[in-house]
């Protein structure tokens, strides 16, 4: 990944340097062309991205079977959808409702459901969000915008493990003759890792 | 420029990482209360350090994937079943809990004991 487009480009963090390091190595040994980073990264980046995560919520917001389909085996309704890939093997459907809100973080790096919403964003990453979304969700998420009720569960998923998570927010009120299309065009990226409520 | 070490030197040999065998069939069912083994591994784990010693309910069996200790430190890959277990904020964080706010978090059976 080039950076040199900048006249008086930021000092690189520990974190870059070490990710520069570590590209710079498996370039050079042969093991991942520099090339193959940039795909990765642009095809991520422009191909796939939140937008799958957001026909799978419409679709659940308007067909109530695939919806009992992708909270029974998610990895499977969203196949159906044609979506699927790495980080993607095992994706875990979490439904939002009027007493209960959920809240995707990784605590010990970033995971994250590529298939459906793309690479995660800088702050999903970054050390104060992992540790704290499990210790004071409410908190954090109320200093991200995010208000939820205190009678309101607030459920949090550490992707710890080989699962990945989606959150299936609420439908919003008031959108009952609106079309699939339409409905997917309001789902943002925020709202289905569970940092945003639509 | 300062420097950092690309990798630590290795605090784990080989024969720490636990032998056991493959392990396929799940030993916990949804609804059993787990204890988190109080290890303290030297290398690459994927036990997060907030949930070792603390009890939780197995809220979901996932599937046997692979020992992430063995994987990382002997390159072999030995299957163990994964869970997902719920946490009371409680058990987690005593008097400092946010009310109403449980954690789920993913751990691989060799993690857990009966509790």
């Amino acid at each position: 990944m080039s950076d040199d487009h900048a006249h008086h480009p930021e000092p690189l963090t520990d974190v870059e340097r070490r990710a520069r390091a570590l590209e710079e190595l498996l370039t050079e040994k042969g093991i991942v062309s520099a090339e193959f980073i940039d795909q990765v990264v642009e095809t991520y980046a422009q191909d796939i991205g939140p937008m799958n995560g957001a026909k799978v919520v419409a679709r659940a917001w308007v067909d109530p079977e695939y919806k009992q389909r992708l909270l029974a085996d998610g990895t499977a309704a969203i196949a159906e959808l044609g979506i699927g890939g790495p980080e993607g093997d095992y994706i875990v459907a979490v439904e939002n409702t009027p007493d209960v809100h959920n809240v995707v973080v990784c605590t010990l790096c970033s995971c994250y459901p590529w298939p459906v919403l793309g690479l995660p964003p800088t702050w999903y990453k970054s050390p104060p969000y992992r540790s704290r979304m499990v210790r004071e969700p409410r908190t954090v998420l109320a200093e991200m915008g995010c208000d939820v009720p205190d009678d309101v569960e607030i459920r949090v998923w550490d992707s710890s493990a080989e699962m990945r998570y989606l959150v299936l927010p609420e439908r919003p009120p008031g959108t009952d003759g609106v079309s699939e299309e339409a409905l997917a065009a309001t789902v943002t990226r925020d709202t289905m890792i569970g940092v945003a409520r639509p | 420029m300062s420097s950092f070490p690309l990798s630590r030197p290795p605090t784990v040999d080989a024969v720490d990482v636990d032998a056991a065998p493959p392990r396929e069939k799940p030993r916990f069912a949804v609804g059993d209360v787990v204890r988190v083994r109080d290890l303290h591994f030297g290398g690459h784990s994927r036990c997060p350090r907030y949930v070792r010693g603390r009890r939780g309910v197995v809220a979901r069996v996932d599937v046997a994937a692979p020992i992430p200790e063995v994987e990382a430190h002997r390159r072999e890959r030995v299957l163990d079943p994964t869970y997902g277990v719920r946490f009371d904020a409680a058990e987690l964080w005593s008097d400092a809990a946010e009310a109403n706010a449980p954690v789920h978090v993913d751990l691989y059976e060799q993690y857990l004991e009966p509790a």
